[in-house]
């Protein structure tokens, strides 16, 4: 995927958000986490988030 | 992230995937008291203070700003222990107010445009920051902006190595 589409994504996230009022709505959530699946292409392991597990 | 993580590296694209990322870390526990200090860039402040005005008002989350990884740090030999020292009186503090979580939300695409960290520096912080952060009971979420890393290093993949690197560090000695 290329930088302006990323871009466009990242703006059209912007705008959903605004939208609604900075409420954190199912449909933010959901195209946050299509972005994070464009990331994780990138990644190559499926996530885009490591993270140790050690807090109780 | 579907399990509580005490250190936390993402990527992220724009500030408003930022802050999605920021209400990830924080929010599997937002009736808990939590101090949050996010060092991040101005705009993505005002998104996450917008954010959380509309969606935790009067739940248990504390914004704090404080700049805590002066640039100069990086060079001197007592860097990360006098950080470890600032980190440890600034977690006391917290706890004695109430705090259950303390995090802390590191942009390093703002950190390095802010102190002009090249590539090499950029490591050494980290190293420093890692060396700080061990064993304080502080939470930390790690954010790289997912162009600026792939323009980097052509792909995340190697830096997220240096991550998972790290991470194995650090849970080796907490």
């Amino acid at each position: 995927m290329s930088k302006v589409e990323l871009d466009a994504l990242a703006s059209q996230l912007g705008d959903l958000f605004r939208e609604t009022g900075y409420a954190i709505t199912p449909e933010v959530v959901e195209m946050a986490r299509q972005m994070d699946g464009i990331i994780a292409q990138e990644l190559g392991n499926g996530t885009t988030e490591k993270g140790s597990s050690t807090r109780a | 992230m579907k399990e509580a993580k005490s250190h936390v590296y993402a990527y992220y694209i724009g500030n408003a995937h930022l802050v999605l990322k920021v209400w990830q870390f924080i929010g599997e526990s937002v009736h808990r008291p939590v101090w949050l200090y996010p060092m991040v860039s101005p705009k993505a402040l005002a998104l996450l203070k917008a954010v959380v005005r509309k969606n935790l008002e009067g739940r248990g989350l504390i914004l704090r700003e404080l700049d805590l990884f002066s640039p100069d740090l990086l060079w001197r030999e007592e860097g990360a222990s006098h950080l470890k020292r600032r980190l440890a009186g600034l977690m006391w503090q917290a706890r004695k107010e109430g705090a259950e979580r303390v995090c802390l939300v590191i942009d390093v695409q703002h950190q390095i445009e802010k102190h002009g960290l090249g590539n090499t520096a950029l490591l050494k912080w980290e190293r420093c920051y890692h060396e700080a952060c061990r064993g304080v009971g502080l939470e930390t979420l790690c954010l790289y902006e997912a162009q600026w890393a792939m323009t980097q290093y052509k792909t995340i993949g190697p830096i997220a190595q240096i991550h998972d690197r790290m991470l194995a560090e650090m849970l080796g000695q907490e």
